[in-house]
């Protein structure tokens, strides 16, 4: 009974701290352009939880967000996030199994990882539907790293304090 | 003092005598005052400066105080009455803004009428979301009569984009320089007739192509370029943008043209939803 008390908490504590990264997202971040993008915060929100997390509940978190944002976002396709989040929670939970212990660095890590994946997916949908779009995508995608990268430490910094408060016993 | 007077009481007299006749003559004979008051006065001056200095510095004192109560309500009225000012300028610019806006839809409804029997007006309430799509959100949907692919303009009459997704209180437009919006075109001055598409490269500096064309075509730049309306599926004559620069494509078979939407996407606030149009107009 405690332990589904537990995960209730953890899950909604990550759902809480999800609803704020949207709404700093759409009240913030959307509102300015640096080097001609915008700050996009909404992979990062499937990645960093997912590092702290197993890999099937942070795919199915990470599947969550993805149908969140395809609800609010329009998209190449109407279940663009939908697929690709849970790819990206599925990696970033793998990353923090293997590569690197789940903390600041990993975090960094599964951001990158998430951005890239995101973007690189959409430039395989536009050539898939007939549009050479690889060059100006992979630029796109280096602007957009470089702008949100800043912007994802407040988010990291989030996730941390909610894995620390849902894990204090682990 | 009894004795005093007793004894000397009649020199006195006669002291008091002579001093009042001389004083009554002095005054008499003299031009300003007698000595005796100037001397008086002379004496007194000074006292009497000092304390009119101090009944005068009372006073200021007092009139200050009463002024300065006087002067806060003063200011807390004028205060008031500023920012009932200030509130009256920013409704008349907000007035004068709507004014202008609804005499341009007057004008457009001059123009044309095939189009503004059956529109919507929208507000603008989200502007780009993300960095691969060019899209605004308005506040108008499907309670409003808005459907998927109706077209989008604003108060002069240009296009916007077309309706992607509808909720009920909501919409989302993809703007004409977005990959996914393509619609037939024609260039204004020459009649030639083209595909204007979103391009993914050009999306990033805001404009559009104009795909098709023929290769001998013989275009300037800033000519404009309006919906072509064939098909029936968009109304016609409405401005997507104008010529920046005309290339051959590289197959060497057709050309295209590089457009500069008509509107500043960014800037947008108010937009006209055309729910339905007469295409034989």
């Amino acid at each position: 009974m405690l332990a589904r008390n537990e995960v209730i908490f953890k899950w909604a504590l990550y759902g809480a701290v999800t609803a704020l990264c949207f709404f700093l997202q759409g009240a913030f971040f959307q509102r300015f352009t640096l080097w001609g993008v915008l700050p996009f915060v909404y992979p990062l929100l499937a990645a960093i939880p997912a590092t702290y997390e197993a890999p099937v509940p942070a795919t199915i978190f990470a599947l969550c967000v993805g149908v969140v944002c395809d609800a609010l976002l329009p998209g190449a396709i109407p279940c663009f996030y939908t697929l690709i989040f849970p790819v990206i929670g599925l990696l970033s939970s793998l990353l923090a199994r293997g590569v690197l212990p789940a903390g600041f660095f990993c975090s960094l890590a599964a951001v990158i990882l998430a951005l890239c994946l995101t973007d690189l997916f959409r430039c395989l949908l536009l050539w898939i539907s007939g549009r050479n779009v690889w060059r100006a995508g992979l630029f796109l995608l280096l602007r957009e790293l470089c702008v949100t990268l800043p912007f994802s430490l407040p988010v990291i910094l989030l996730y941390r304090m909610a894995a620390r408060k849902v894990h204090l016993y682990d | 003092m009894k004795n005093f007077l007793k004894h000397h009481g009649l020199w006195v007299l006669f002291a008091t005598a002579v001093i009042a006749v001389a004083l009554t003559l002095m005054s008499v004979f003299s031009h300003t005052s007698s000595p005796l008051a100037n001397a008086v006065n002379v004496i007194a001056a000074p006292f009497r400066a000092a304390y009119t200095a101090v009944a005068d510095r009372f006073n200021d004192f007092q009139k200050h105080y009463r002024d300065y109560t006087g002067l806060e309500e003063e200011n807390a009225i004028l205060r008031r009455q500023l920012a009932e000012m200030e509130a009256e300028i920013r409704q008349a610019r907000e007035d004068s803004e709507e004014n202008s806006r609804l005499k341009k839809l007057l004008g457009l409804q001059d123009r044309r009428p095939d189009l503004t029997s059956d529109l919507q007006q929208a507000m603008v309430t989200e502007h780009a979301v993300t960095n691969w799509t060019s899209s605004l959100t308005i506040n108008k949907g499907t309670s409003s009569g808005l459907e998927v692919g109706d077209c989008v303009m604003d108060d002069t009459g240009s296009l916007v984009g077309l309706v992607h997704e509808v909720g009920a209180n909501w919409a989302t437009v993809l703007t004409t320089v977005d990959t996914d919006t393509s619609l037939g075109a024609q260039v204004f001055r020459t009649g030639d007739l083209g595909l204007a598409q979103g391009d993914f490269s050009l999306m990033q500096e805001g404009r559009l192509r104009l795909n098709l064309l023929p290769a001998d075509v013989s275009l300037l730049g800033g000519d404009l370029v309006v919906t072509s309306g064939l098909g029936g599926y968009y109304p016609q004559g409405l401005v997507i943008g104008s010529v920046e620069k005309v290339q051959l494509d590289p197959s060497g078979s057709d050309s295209y043209a590089t457009l500069i939407p008509a509107v500043d996407f960014s800037q947008l606030t108010e937009v006209f939803v055309i729910r339905s149009f007469d295409p034989g107009a």
